[in-house]
């Protein structure tokens, strides 16, 4: 098994949370987002976040503007809507659940 | 100095350095690849390339107007191959059963044909890749099909038909079973983008002309390959059939016990006047008949496999050379045994005189009611006994003649000829024919055949019997005389002023 393979299986399943958790406090074009994703290292090839933010927005939980650019092409913005604000918090929840178990699970297993 | 490409990549013009705009297009190519299958793909691709637009403007400034090779690996390394990030994504979104299918599309081999790397309809290419066997094998096997039966033809048409057509880079790789992937496309890419480049620098002066001549080369190598297997297969029929006519015992003369029959080579046994000459006659006729087969045989393998080289050349003189030699060889063994026959003596002999108004002719059972196979030359047909018997040759070409008779007597007489190379030698050969016909009171046996000495040679030597009807003379059969040649077709015997009815049916 390799362990390069289960560390983005894992930060993949969690990237639709992130990105939706960014989202929520102000909407952002794409680079932002992948700035906001490098920093805390959930994201490694920025090629990742297009389909995945296509896949958002066809399943209505985000939308999106568009904004001209100094600097390049237009840009889309991407916001949450009412159906995205209720999926993240869905998420949320079972996040909590999740990394509480799993903390819980790896504390007991080294002790 | 570099060459630079303009190119509009989400609405800004941007300069790249050509091999730079390799590099992006190839990108480009494999995430286009990648995103067939995936919904939304035109948008995913837009959002993509908007983005490759965004980092290139950062890239540019006051003092740099060009992008460059460099530029575009760390734009890639920033984005990442498409395989690291679309086909995981792909998997896990169409759920379970789109996973299944793709696995299968991945792993399944699928039988195509591949005419890019074929000679004809890249048949045998496709099985190679499918069965994963040797290239070369398959081909072999399947011109071995062609021959022995005929067969691999038909097959070949049909698989021909049925199978599809390896179009794409993903076909070819599907036709190996191997998984598709961005990388093991690119690597076939990179493998056809290199013969490409080594074809072109070979021909470096004649690029211009490479497209056109590809596709006449293209046409000219498949007509050429139908040709070639035509040659191949009509000279191994020729040869086939050339060998066993003159080798096997499909000879048209049976032997002594009659079950056997005497081929075409034993036969020649008593035509040529010796073994050396024997030897002269079989290698002229063979070289003048096989060597062209050869040279078709040869001829059509280098075409139906592309065999370049020079030693072709070298063996087609030499077989000319050869075939000239052993044209000459026949036409001189030709002509020698020929003179043989140029001198033609006859010999008459008086059997006797018979008195009676009824001649009864006694043929003795030889050859039985079955008078054994029949030639058939221009409407006369012979019996085609001829025999060997110890050191004598047996013939059954007996031959007898109703002629009028001048007086009221029954004659008859034998006429034993030959043809030698002189009168004198023409003369021996007749008087060597030994035939047995005698006279008893009004009997007359005529036995159906004659022997000769074997040492004598086939010159043509032949009996005839004449019998000289007179007026109201009539003649009684015994015996089967279907054996003997009787050359009188009608029963009628014309006189000068009568005619008499003889039953000869």
């Amino acid at each position: 098994m390799n362990v390069e393979n289960t560390k983005a299986q894992m930060r993949k399943g969690i990237l639709e949370l992130c990105i939706l958790a960014i989202l929520k406090n102000n909407e952002s074009y794409p680079s932002e987002i992948i700035e906001e994703l490098k920093k805390n290292k959930l994201i490694i090839v920025e090629g990742t976040l297009y389909p995945l933010l296509t896949r958002l927005k066809n399943a209505d939980l985000l939308s999106y503007r568009w904004e001209e650019s100094t600097s390049g092409p237009p840009r889309k913005y991407y916001a949450l809507t009412s159906k995205g604000d209720q999926f993240l918090e869905e998420l949320k929840m079972t996040w909590e659940e999740l990394s509480g178990a799993v903390n819980h699970s790896l504390k007991s297993t080294k002790s | 100095m570099n060459k630079t490409v303009s190119c509009n990549i989400s609405g800004i013009i941007f300069n790249l350095e050509e091999n730079a705009y390799a590099t992006l297009n190839t990108y480009l190519t494999n995430l286009r690849t990648h995103l067939r299958n995936v919904e939304g793909s035109d948008e995913i691709y837009a959002d993509i390339e908007s983005r490759i637009a965004e980092l290139f403007s950062g890239k540019l400034g006051v003092s740099k107007e060009v992008i460059t090779e460099a530029d575009v690996d760390e734009v890639i390394r920033i984005l990442g191959n498409p395989e690291e990030y679309i086909d995981e994504d792909a998997e896990e979104s169409e759920g379970q059963n789109k996973e299944k299918e793709t696995k299968r599309s991945e792993s399944a081999k699928v039988f195509m044909r591949d005419p890019d790397n074929g000679v004809i309809a890249g048949v045998c290419t496709g099985i190679s890749a499918y069965f994963g066997v040797d290239l070369t094998l398959v081909r072999g096997l399947f011109v071995l099909l062609f021959f022995l039966t005929g067969f691999g033809l038909g097959l070949y048409i049909v698989l021909w038909i049925i199978a599809p057509r390896a179009n794409s880079s993903a076909d070819k790789l599907r036709m190996r079973g191997k998984p598709i992937n961005i990388d093991s496309i690119k690597r076939e890419v990179h493998e056809a983008a290199e013969r490409v480049e080594r074809y072109s620098k070979s021909k470096a002066t004649r690029q211009k002309f490479e497209t056109v001549k590809d596709r006449t080369n293209r046409f000219g190598r498949a007509l050429g390959s139908i040709i070639g297997l035509f040659l191949i297969i009509g000279a191994a029929f020729g040869i086939i059939t050339f060998l066993t006519v003159t080798l096997t015992e499909v000879g048209i003369f049976s032997s002594d016990d009659g079950e056997r029959l005497i081929s075409l080579y034993e036969f020649s046994d008593v035509i040529f006047r010796s073994d050396f000459q024997s030897f002269l006659g079989w290698t002229g006729l063979l070289g003048t008949v096989l060597i062209p087969m050869i040279a078709f045989i040869i001829m059509g393998m280098i075409m139906l496999l592309h065999i370049r080289s020079q030693w072709s050349k070298y063996v087609f003189i030499l077989l000319t050379i050869f075939w000239f030699v052993s044209i000459g060889i026949l036409t001189v063994t030709g002509l020698q045994v020929g003179s043989e026959f140029s001198s033609y003596k006859e010999i008459d002999e008086s059997i006797g005189q018979v008195a009676s108004s009824k001649l009864v002719i006694n043929v003795p059972e030889v050859y039985g009611s079955d008078i054994g196979k029949v030639l058939e030359i221009d409407d006369e047909e012979f019996s085609n006994r001829i025999q060997m018997e110890d050191e004598n040759i047996k013939s059954g070409f007996v031959a007898l003649k109703f002629v009028p008779s001048e007086d009221s007597l029954f004659h008859i007489k034998t006429v034993k000829s030959s043809y030698g190379i002189t009168s004198k030698k023409a003369l021996s050969l007749s008087n060597n024919i030994i035939h047995d016909v005698h006279l008893d009171s009004n009997q007359l046996t005529v036995y159906p055949y004659y022997l000769f000495p074997a040492d004598d040679k086939l010159r043509g030597q032949h009996v005839q019997v004449y019998v000289a009807v007179p007026v109201g003379g009539e003649i009684d059969w015994k015996g089967n005389k279907k054996q003997l040649n009787i050359s009188n077709r009608s029963s009628k015997i014309e006189f000068e002023t009568r005619t008499v009815e003889v039953d000869i049916d």
